[in-house]
């Protein structure tokens, strides 16, 4: 599985991974009704995901990597920007909203960003920019049904539920053909009053607290565009008021978040076929608590920055590219002290070679060290991937693909990485054990895509994949759940050279005509564990049988209709073994969304029912059962032109 | 277990939509999207409950209902407000004033026969506002609410009408609010002024 550094460099390869790519437009998009980010991309074919709490999703990908996968990553505009915290990415945050998608295009597998960090899975999102002066704005509100209403006078003990917004996002902005000015405010707010959630924060300030998670974020991005100049850049800040999750405690960890960051990239063409770029980040993160009963985890203090110098070369047939970066982390912890500041390098470098007309061969490679250990190979992670492109002509298409990932866990955003580095939780995790890191995570993961055409509309697919796993370091823990009430019956006591295999065919039907859109897909996934328990448990969590359908259509080109189902069976949890939610009975979700367009473009209303059979849905076994619920949005939008995109 | 809102929903099946296509006083179909946002109906009218389940210690007082339909694509849609004040029956309980807030869309029978019979479905807010507030200081609540109706109206001078209809409503609280309610008033038409049809469309 070792390669040698050598070899590594001398693989090549154009795009950020390899693997089939899915592409949606904003028509696409927009039809769904959703009022934020995190939930439009729940609604996408391939994503798997489950919550705690309905509203903050853990979006697996394609379930690949389990379900306590951080998930995939995100490319905002070409640019690293993947909020992240306590092994998640926390796509609530990210300052675009459904009203500023123009495309998005999502990659599975295994892939190393400009950031320097490993990705499984990216979310490609372009926003639009649209040119002269412009005003666009959205507000949502998502109520869930069943409130008592009168009955609350009759039985005290009646509560209000789940209710969530008003979620809002505001773009003032001026462009031309080749600059782009963008201010932007976003805030969003949902009330956790779940029975469950709020018996748990009980435990936490002994007293009653009603669980609001917010946020509010303002950013400013510029870019410009030339024939032979690119640049994009964008900074901002953010604070969330969250109640976060967490399987380390088995309980939500009151914390306010306060997050700076900025991103740039600057690619200039070096004649006809070369061109070289620059591109960086800096993110910063603060955490503070509220004040409660027990002892939560202090003031926690990160910071992250990454550069890197791209090269690359293209012609019809052939490109390749070439980067080298690096990035600086650090930790430290109020009572603590500093912690972690890890410096770490890397080089990309990539190929994509058209063989003939209908064939094309992609290898990439990604190799990063820590600085300090630059010239020793044990310390180097690496990602490598190859693949084969047939494309016989539109929508029939032969794809297959191999890559390997090696790597040493030496990421500040992950929980494994601060409780390795010493990071003390208090009384909210009081037991947690620290692993010993004398082993690294491998695997291997090959894919097969086939696409057939079904007439001119209509397309069937196939995406069968495979990955092998070894030397992971997972938690091994116990849950016991009686009512709200979440405890640990072990340890949460990290097991290092834990191995297994995920296997997943999925199979879909896509159709296009100009008034209506459909997708149907079924995914099965299996996990072999080869007696390995803990690998068991901790990638149980996922249905097996996975249906999910969607149709679209336009009866007038100003009113959308659209509906979706989603059927999940029977899922294993086995980390809560106790009573009835070691195993979550399947579910089917319908969704059912109407829009309207009003005053030219200028205004769209949207209308949507959740879960309209009205069935209890959980989605693990310490989460809410979610109901029917009602969501409202109105998008504003005053603009010269739409998109300056093609 | 009454099922009003079924019922009632299934009976606007029974509707013939071809209807919606019937020829005019002049013998032109109108295409759809020149009609659409073409005129606008207000009606207004007192409303009284028939029957509500899970609100057996509160009863209904008369109330009205107001609302302002157009054609829409397919069909009319409306939007309209109704209240209802509903009267304590236990001393210990609050009176409390309820008003659902709803969007509709609904069909009508052919729109030249003099007496027209239309059937839809709505959705909307439920509000409900308490004469003295709960333990944790609250006066009011709300819940999303959905319904179906059947209605009859009849022209008796130009753009005025006469209407009646009921109506089952759902409102989505646990446990379900079901309620039949009647209303009838009388309504005008008029043509929609060029800026709301621009906006409208």
């Amino acid at each position: 599985m070792r390669l040698s550094p050598i070899l590594l460099l001398m693989m090549l390869a154009a795009p950020p991974s390899v693997g089939q790519t899915t592409n949606w437009d904003a028509h696409t998009l927009s039809d769904r009704g959703t009022v934020r980010f995190s939930e439009l991309l729940q609604t996408l074919e391939p994503m798997r995901y489950w919550s705690t709490d309905r509203y903050t999703a853990r979006m697996v990908g394609t379930g690949m990597g389990g379900p306590h996968t951080m998930g995939p990553s995100v490319l905002l505009d070409g640019l690293p920007f993947t909020p992240r915290f306590m092994d998640r990415n926390e796509y609530e945050i990210i300052p675009v909203s459904p009203a500023d998608v123009e495309n998005v295009e999502f990659r599975p597998g295994f892939t190393m960003l400009s950031d320097g960090r490993f990705a499984d899975g990216v979310f490609n999102i372009r926003t639009k920019k649209p040119t002269g002066w412009s005003v666009r704005g959205l507000v949502g509100l998502v109520n869930e049904t069943g409130d008592p209403g009168p009955v609350k006078y009759t039985n005290p003990l009646a509560k209000n539920i789940d209710r969530s917004g008003p979620t809002s996002a505001i773009r003032a902005s001026w462009g031309n053909r080749s600059w782009y000015l963008q201010a932007g405010l976003d805030a969003d707010a949902f009330h956790m009053t779940d029975q469950r959630i709020e018996g748990r924060v009980w435990r936490i300030f002994a007293g009653g607290v009603k669980p609001v998670v917010s946020h509010v974020s303002q950013t400013v991005r510029i870019s410009h565009s030339s024939p032979q100049n690119s640049l994009e850049l964008g900074g901002g800040q953010s604070s969330k008021n969250n109640f976060l999750f967490d399987e380390l405690a088995g309980l939500e960890w009151p914390v306010t978040e306060d997050r700076k960051w900025f991103k740039g990239r600057f690619v200039h063409a070096l004649g006809s076929n070369w061109e070289a770029g620059i591109s960086g980040g800096y993110d910063d993160l603060k955490s503070s608590n509220l004040s409660a009963q027990i002892e939560l985890p202090s003031a926690l203090a990160i910071q992250d920055a990454n550069a890197e110098l791209r090269l690359a070369y293209a012609t019809p047939s052939f490109s390749a590219n070439w980067a080298v970066g690096g990035r600086h982390s650090r930790l430290e912890q109020a009572n603590t002290g500093w912690l972690r500041s890890q410096d770490i390098v890397h080089v990309r470098s990539g190929l994509d070679w058209g063989l003939a007309t209908k064939a094309r061969i992609k290898v990439n490679g990604s190799l990063s060290v820590p600085r300090l250990d630059v010239s020793q190979p044990t310390a180097m992670s690496y990602v490598v991937g190859g693949e084969f492109d047939y494309e016989k002509r539109r929508m029939e298409a032969l794809k297959m693909g191999l890559t390997l990932r090696s790597d040493r866990v030496e990421d500040v955003w992950t929980t494994l990485d601060l409780v390795e580095s010493g990071v003390r939780f208090g009384a909210w995790a009081p037991n947690v054990i620290s692993p010993i890191f004398d082993s690294r995570t491998e695997s291997v993961e090959a894919f097969l895509f086939s696409s057939s055409s079904l007439g001119r509309h209509s397309m069937f697919w196939m995406d069968l994949r495979a990955r092998r796993l070894w030397g992971l370091i997972l938690p091994e823990r116990t849950f016991h759940q009686v009512g709200s009430d979440v405890t640990f019956t072990s340890d949460s006591n990290f097991r290092s050279g834990r191995a297994g295999t995920v296997i997943s065919p999925r199979i879909g039907l896509t159709f296009r005509s100009e008034a209506s859109r459909a997708e149907l897909s079924y995914q099965f996934i299996r996990t072999v564990a080869d007696g390995d328990v803990v690998f068991w448990k901790h990638f149980s969590g996922l249905s097996p049988h996975h249906i999910k359908g969607s149709f679209a259509t336009d009866p007038n080109p100003r009113l959308h209709l659209f509906a979706s189902v989603s059927i999940n069976n029977q899922m294993n949890w086995p980390e809560y073994p106790s009573l009835d939610r070691s195993w979550l009975p399947g579910f089917v979700q319908m969704d059912a969304s109407i829009s309207k367009d009003f005053w030219g473009d200028r205004l769209h209303l949207n209308i949507s029912a959740i879960n309209l059979l009205n069935r209890e849905i959980v989605r693990h076994p310490a989460a809410v059962d979610e109901q029917m619920a009602i969501r409202v949005g109105v998008l504003v939008n005053f603009s010269h032109q739409t998109s300056n995109y093609p | 277990m009454i099922r009003p809102a079924a019922t009632l929903f299934c009976l606007l099946l029974c509707f013939n939509p071809l209807d919606l296509f019937a020829q005019t006083n002049d013998g032109a179909i109108p295409p759809i999207e020149k009609r659409a946002f073409e005129t606008i109906r207000i009606a207004v009218g007192p409303a009284a409950s028939l029957h509500a389940v899970h609100l057996d210690s509160w009863t209904a007082d008369y109330g009205g209902a107001v609302k302002a339909s157009t054609p829409f694509y397919f069909g009319e849609i409306e939007l309209g407000m109704s209240i209802l004040p509903w009267k304590s029956n236990d001393p210990v309980l609050p009176d409390f004033m309820s008003a659902l807030i709803f969007g509709g869309w609904f069909v009508s029978t052919a729109p030249e026969k003099v007496l027209k019979a239309s059937a839809g479905v709505r959705m909307g807010n439920y509000f409900m506002a308490f004469d003295s507030p709960q333990v944790s200081g609250e006066r009011n609540e709300s819940e999303f609410a959905i319904s179906s109706f059947l209605g009859i109206r009849s022209t008796f001078w130009r753009g005025l009408e006469g209407f009646a209809e009921i109506n089952a409503v759902r409102v989505l609280t646990t446990p379900r609010l079901d309620m039949v309610s009647v209303s009838t008033g009388v309504s005008i038409t008029f043509d929609t002024p060029d800026w709301l049809e621009g906006i409208l469309k």
